[in-house]
């Protein structure tokens, strides 16, 4: 593949998706099958938000962020990994450097605001063989400044290209 | 006093998701706990809607399931959550995850 680029075995799917509801769409996906998803979110206090909700709806959910210590983060991948939590939410920053990898399903909620970012976060699903899926919610008042960038990763990895996403990237 | 849920029916049913939301925007500040203007401030920020209550707002977040408050030496009534079998986990994250500032 193209160096620096996101590997083609990995489906994304950027969906158009505003701001309110960004929650609502996350639930239909989780609904299909929710093992293994990491959900990328832009702030600490909207990670433990998101994980409380979810945790007491539908799906148990832990999550990572900047303020937690070394033991905590750990203990939150291991029930992430061990299934006893299916989902985990994590700011950017906590994610780096985490050895997380094979994740069946990783969900850009916020979109990171660059290319480079969104290449490493999706490089984190359909390692050695398996089949990932990369789902983005991509939202026009948000994110239209890295919608050029994202046509040219999706074309790159051989992926479909959604119309809306071309119509932002043209400015 | 007596506060019943029913009180608030109709704004459960514009918002059916408000006491979800509300006790998870408390989970998020458990360390210091969180006033008034910081929860319709978070309710903003995290659902992108205006605070509905307008008045009675303590009577609205004490007919949440699981919401507390206290009063500080300040006069200033202060909100928390009390831990429920499927967010305790993320209480205990939160609780004993570094010490945040006040803001």
């Amino acid at each position: 593949g193209v160096v620096g680029g996101a590997c083609s075995d990995v489906t994304q799917n950027v969906y158009e998706v505003e701001k309110l509801e960004k929650r609502a769409k996350l639930m239909e996906l989780l609904k299909e099958d929710a093992n293994g998803t990491i959900v990328f979110v832009e702030t600490k206090r909207g990670a433990d938000f998101l994980a409380s909700i979810l945790s007491e709806t539908e799906f148990p959910t832990t999550t990572i962020h900047g303020d937690r210590l070394q033991r905590q983060r750990e203990t939150a991948l291991a029930d992430f990994k061990a299934g006893r939590m299916k989902v985990l939410i994590a700011t950017s920053i906590a994610a780096r450097g985490l050895d997380i990898k094979n994740i069946r399903h990783v969900v850009n909620y916020d979109m990171p605001s660059s290319v480079d970012e969104y290449v490493h976060r999706i490089g984190r699903t359909g390692r050695v063989g398996n089949n990932g899926i990369a789902s983005s919610f991509f939202d026009p008042h948000h994110d239209s400044a890295i919608a050029g960038d994202l046509v040219k990763i999706l074309e790159g990895a051989g992926q479909e290209v959604p119309q809306f996403l071309r119509k932002y990237s043209y400015g | 006093m007596t506060i019943s849920y029913s009180d608030f029916l109709d704004v459960r049913e514009e918002y059916p998701e408000i006491d979800y939301e509300i006790r998870g925007i408390l989970l998020a500040r458990a360390q210091n706990g969180a006033t008034i203007n910081e929860i319709c401030d978070d309710y903003q920020k995290l659902t992108g809607l205006r605070f509905p209550v307008k008045e009675n707002i303590t009577d609205f977040l004490l007919s949440i399931a699981h919401v507390m408050v206290f009063c500080n030496e300040n006069g200033t009534r202060i909100f928390n959550i009390m831990p429920t079998d499927t967010t305790r986990h993320l209480l205990d994250l939160v609780l004993n995850q570094k010490i945040s500032e006040r803001t």
